[in-house]
Order: structure tokens, then C-alpha cells, then sequence
């Protein structure tokens, strides 16, 4: 029965790919913005976590699943991210291609409770974000050949603008010494940015955003801050300010807008695409930098035990 | 000595805060966790913490993601949910704890649905819900408010609660008005528990109240005794639990947790009334 459906199917092939677009389901909104920009009209995409939602903790729902099973391939972050997508994927029946968009990305491992941990928030540095959409157009134009000159073309473009964009932070971030490019915000999203561009940036909680602080790690931070005159504290979209908040009391450092890591905000917030998000970030980043002043010595003693 | 034990509370204020809250709660939470458990109602803290989520639903939907809306939902819901379920209890062959089940996994499908109307994945209580470390000054605030005046109204109804407590019978045959003090008292126990849901989280605002009650009764057998046993163990684990925070870099909430569970297993080890020991050396009863 499914060989007679799977044979029917492929005579259709060439006739459905024409008419009907190839449809790609992405685990979150940035994945989806990327496969946008290569597919354009060929592909209609969409986002199991949707706009300003947070991915470590979702809970798929019946919708879900029947969108996986309508889909003719899926994309997702790979490292951990989607720690849900294997049981969706069991439950949908879903047996077409997967594309790991972080396939070939050096990944940087923790150890958390005694086991080892990938940080997945990998598209936050732009060398990277090119590992993602050359991956992502290597599997449409496998899966959907008739197009493969479309996808190469505008992948080609999108790495272009890529490019740029990664040249403008640079250049953004260039006039601030060392010492200044220290950031604090509330979740450990922005390591693979951070080493990239050569900023330090810190962080309360962990990379998930379900984990308590020590008293310490508080302690701790507020030295550095104090130490190295920081001003303006960031939170993220959907992580819980209240922390970030003491730290601010504490330290007399105002908050700074929402910074965007692991979800694209709505059309009428101010980052709704990969783009637009990595410039907000670096934009205010590069704000807060201007405003601290930092110590000589870029030596930060932490308090005594 | 002083290094370790007092001299981190002098350098951070975030310390000092976080301890005052320990201290408020401490007060407002063990007289409150005492009457639980003398209730048997020990684990109504739970089906509370579950109770809340319709009301902080209806405040995201409202008011967007707005902590104070979403907090006072939490309490109406909290409120609604305890009223229904005591109605329940007085008029039905059902005791407290089997309304309570029914009413809480309602309330928490009826949660669950609201917030998926607007389509997306949010953990609002997640969100709603702090640590101890991040209590600020409205907060402790609050805290303090809501334990004077649960300080102020045990007062007053003292005794007719406690009659109520534990002959529900006598007071129905005094004519007196039994329901009223219950209801009064109910109405306490969401006030403290919602407020340090927020400020502290579930873990921290039920721990500190239940663990101090339960290892209070292997010491004493009055209210008056119990109430203060209960209150000096949940504020020395409080203490204690942020100063292991510190210095051994231990999440805030579960070590002070952790250590007034140390306090209830050397009680119901050692423990005056009750405990291990002293039914070892008596033999039985």
C-alpha cells in the first residue's frame, strides 16, 4: 500500500512541483527567516516556535505534529537546541530528510551536571549564520532540483549581505578598547558572538534559561560591574528580568533595551529578521560600550571567599 | 568567622534583602504552615501553585506581559479556587483535599488553554515567578505587608480558628460562625503563598513553609510553641541556606531548602515528641 502511494507520488512529482511550493518546517523563527531568503517563492516556510518564544521550553502541540506531516523537509539547529524534536518526530511518523543547519560548526562544549553540553545558539556569529544557509541551500536544491539555480543564486546573494553585515560589526565594535567590550545580560546566549568579535560578555544564569543562580554568581557580578564602571545591563527577549533587575539596584547601571537571541520578534518589533536582529544587538551593545569607563588594568578582582 | 557568617550580608545589598525576606516570611509562613499541617492539609500548597495559572493567564491576555496584572489574576484566581473548594468540602460529602485536587486540575487544563489562545510557547510562571536573589524592594514590601497582616488577623480570630480547627462539630453546636473563621483563614494562606510564589518561587515559598511546620511538631505541642519553633527553624535555614549560597556557589533557593531539610530529619530523628528516638525508648505508642 505505501510503495503504490510512494510510486503515485513520484509520478506526480514533476506536475505538483510547478503548481504546488516546496514546504519546509523550521524548529524556530530564525531558521525560517533563512530558508525565506534562499527559497523566496518556491518554498513556504514555517516556524514550529514561533516569534519572541523561547525554544528550550516548548511543548509541541497537536498542530505540530500535523505540521510535520504535511512537510517535504525540515530544518532544524542541531546541538541540543531542539531537545523535543526526536519525540515529535516519532509521534508525527514524520520520515522525510532532516537538515542540521549547524552541520560542519565548530561547537563549544560544557560540562553541566557531569555530562557534556553543546551550546547551540551558534547563529549568533555571522561566519557561522554562512554554515547555516549554505547547508540549508544544499538540502533544497538536493530535494528540489528543479529550482537549484534560484536557491544557489540567492543563497549567493544573502552570503553577500552577510559579508557586509559582518564587516559593519566589526567596524561598529573596532573604536572600543579591550576592556570595554564587557556586557552583561541575562542568559549565556552570546558566546559564539562573543568570541567572534572579541567581546566578553556575562551572564547569571547558564545557557538554559531554567536555571537557578548562586548567591555568589551574583556577588560575583556585581564586583565586575562596579570594577569596570559598566552602565547599561541587557535582558533578552522572554527571559525573566527580575534578576537583571537587582543587578541594576545594586550596581546603580540602568537597563538597556531588549536584546534578540534565540527568537525573531513580530513584524512591528525591531528585529524581525536575522539582519535586522544582529544589527539591534550590536547597535546597542556598541551604546553601552561608548558609555562605560573602564580601569586600566583590565584585571578584575573578584571578592574574597 | 565573621568573614564567613556576617561579612557577605555587609558587602552585598541584594544579601541583605534577600534576607529580610527570609525573616517576613519566616514570620507570616510558619504560623500559616503550623495550621496546614495540624489540618492535614499539608499539601494544599501544590494544588495552589496550579490554582493560580487561569487567573495569571487572563492578565497576560489583558495586560500583555505585565508582572503586577498577572500577579493580581494569580491571587483572584488563587482566592476564587480556595472559596470553591472550601463551598465544596461544607456542602458535599467531599474532604478538603479531594475538592482541592478537582478544582486545581481544572483551573490548571482551563490555564494551559487561555494562554495558547495567543498562539505561542511562554512559561508565564517562568516568568511571573523570581528568586530569592532577586527580591527588590517592592517586593520585600509586599512580603512584609501581607505577613503583618496575617500576623494582625490570626490575632483576632485565635481562638475561634484553633476551636474550629480542631472541633468543627463544637463550634457548629456553639452556633458560632465556623465557616467564617475557615474562609478568613483560607484566604491567608493564598495571600502568603501567591505573594511568595512571586518573589520567590514555588520551591522557596512552599518550603519555607511546610519543612519549619512539620519539623516543629517533634518539639513542641502547644500553637504558641510550635508557631515559634516553626518560625526559628525557617528563619535560621534561610540564613543559613544563603550563607552555603555564597560561599559554596549552591542555587539560592534550593540550598536554603535543603538545609531546613537537614532540620526536619534530625527532628523526626531526634525530635522531643514523637520521633524515632523517643518511640525507640519508650517502646511504642
Amino acid at each position: 500500500m505505501r510503495l503504490r502511494w510512494a510510486f503515485l507520488t513520484a509520478l506526480m512529482l514533476p506536475t505538483l512541483c510547478g503548481a504546488a511550493p516546496f514546504k519546509v518546517v523550521t524548529s524556530f523563527t530564525i531558521l525560517q527567516d533563512f530558508v525565506q531568503k534562499i527559497g523566496d517563492d518556491y518554498v513556504e516556510v514555517s516556524a514550529i516556535v514561533g516569534p519572541n518564544s523561547d525554544a528550550h521550553i516548548f511543548e509541541p502541540t497537536p498542530q505540530t505534529v500535523t505540521l510535520l506531516t504535511t512537510a517535504d523537509l525540515v530544518v532544524i539547529n542541531g546541538l541540543g537546541f531542539e531537545a523535543w524534536f526526536d519525540r515529535l518526530k516519532e509521534t508525527s511518523g514524520y520520515i522525510g530528510p532532516v537538515c542540521v543547519a549547524t552541520d560542519g560548526i565548530q561547537s563549544r562544549t560544557l560540562t553541566q551536571d557531569g555530562h557534556l553540553q553543546h551550546d547551540p545558539h551558534a547563529w549568533l556569529s555571522v561566519p557561522n549564520a554562512k554554515i547555516y544557509i549554505q547547508n540549508i541551500e544544499k538540502a533544497l536544491s538536493l530535494l528540489d532540483p528543479i529550482h537549484k539555480d534560484t536557491y544557489q543564486r540567492n543563497a549567493a546573494a544573502y552570503i553577500d549581505k552577510l559579508e557586509a553585515l559582518d564587516l559593519w560589526i566589526r567596524e561598529s565594535l573596532a573604536p572600543y578598547p579591550q576592556n570595554a567590550r564587557v556586557v552583561i545580560t541575562a542568559h549565556d546566549a552570546f558566546f559564539y558572538f562573543a568570541t567572534e568579535y572579541k567581546v566578553k560578555v556575562l551572564a547569571p544564569v547558564g545557557i538554559s534559561t531554567q536555571v537557578e543562580p548562586s548567591a555568589w554568581n551574583m556577588a560575583a557580578l556585581i564586583q565586575q560591574i562596579k570594577a569596570l564602571g559598566i552602565k547599561t545591563l541587557f535582558v533578552e527577549n522572554m527571559t525573566n528580568p527580575k534578576l537583571i533587575n537587582q543587578l541594576a539596584d545594586e550596581t546603580g547601571a540602568s537597563l538597556g533595551e531588549t536584546l534578540y537571541s534565540d527568537a525573531l520578534s513580530e513584524k512591528n518589533e525591531p528585529a524581525p529578521t536575522y539582519l535586522t536582529l544582529m544589527r539591534h544587538n550590536v547597535t546597542l551593545l556598541g551604546k553601552a560600550m561608548s558609555q562605560m569607563n573602564p580601569p586600566a588594568d583590565p584585571m578584575v578582582a573578584l571578592p574574597a571567599k | 568567622m565573621y568573614e564567613f557568617f556576617i561579612a557577605p550580608f555587609i558587602a552585598f545589598a541584594f544579601l541583605k534583602k534577600a534576607l529580610v525576606a527570609c525573616l517576613a516570611l519566616s514570620l507570616g509562613c510558619a504560623p500559616v504552615g503550623v495550621l496546614l499541617v495540624l489540618r492535614r492539609m499539608s499539601l494544599l500548597g501544590d494544588a495552589l501553585s496550579h490554582s493560580i495559572m487561569p487567573g495569571v493567564a487572563i492578565g497576560y491576555l489583558v495586560a500583555g506581559l505585565s508582572l503586577p496584572v498577572m500577579g493580581i489574576g494569580g491571587i483572584i484566581a488563587g482566592l476564587g479556587i480556595a472559596f470553591l473548594a472550601t463551598f465544596v468540602t461544607r456542602h458535599t460529602q467531599l474532604q478538603e483535599d479531594a475538592s482541592f485536587v478537582g478544582l486545581y486540575l481544572i483551573a490548571l487544563a482551563f490555564g494551559t488553554i487561555l494562554i495558547s489562545l495567543k498562539g505561542n510557547s511562554v512559561d508565564l510562571t517562568h516568568i511571573l515567578f523570581g528568586t530569592i536573589l532577586s527580591v527588590n524592594t517592592p517586593a520585600l514590601i509586599l512580603i512584609a505587608l501581607i505577613t503583618t497582616l496575617t500576623l494582625l488577623t490570626l490575632a483576632v480570630i485565635y481562638r475561634p480558628l484553633i476551636l474550629e480547627c480542631f472541633d468543627p462539630g463544637f463550634m457548629k453546636a456553639l452556633g458560632a460562625k465556623g465557616a467564617l473563621y475557615h474562609t478568613l483563614f483560607m484566604a491567608l494562606v493564598v495571600l502568603n503563598m501567591v505573594a511568595a510564589f512571586q518573589g520567590l518561587g514555588i520551591l522557596m515559598a512552599l518550603g519555607l513553609m511546610m519543612l519549619p511546620a512539620v519539623s516543629a511538631r517533634f518539639w513542641a505541642q502547644q500553637i504558641w510553641s510550635l508557631w515559634t519553633a516553626a518560625f526559628a527553624i525557617a528563619f535560621v535555614s534561610g540564613y543559613l541556606g544563603l550563607v552555603f549560597s555564597y560561599h559554596f556557589e549552591l542555587p539560592s533557593g534550593p540550598a536554603i531548602i535543603l538545609v531546613a531539610g537537614v532540620f526536619y530529619f534530625v527532628s523526626l530523628t531526634v525530635g522531643r515528641h514523637g520521633s524515632l528516638l523517643t518511640r525507640k525508648n519508650t517502646g511504642s505508642s
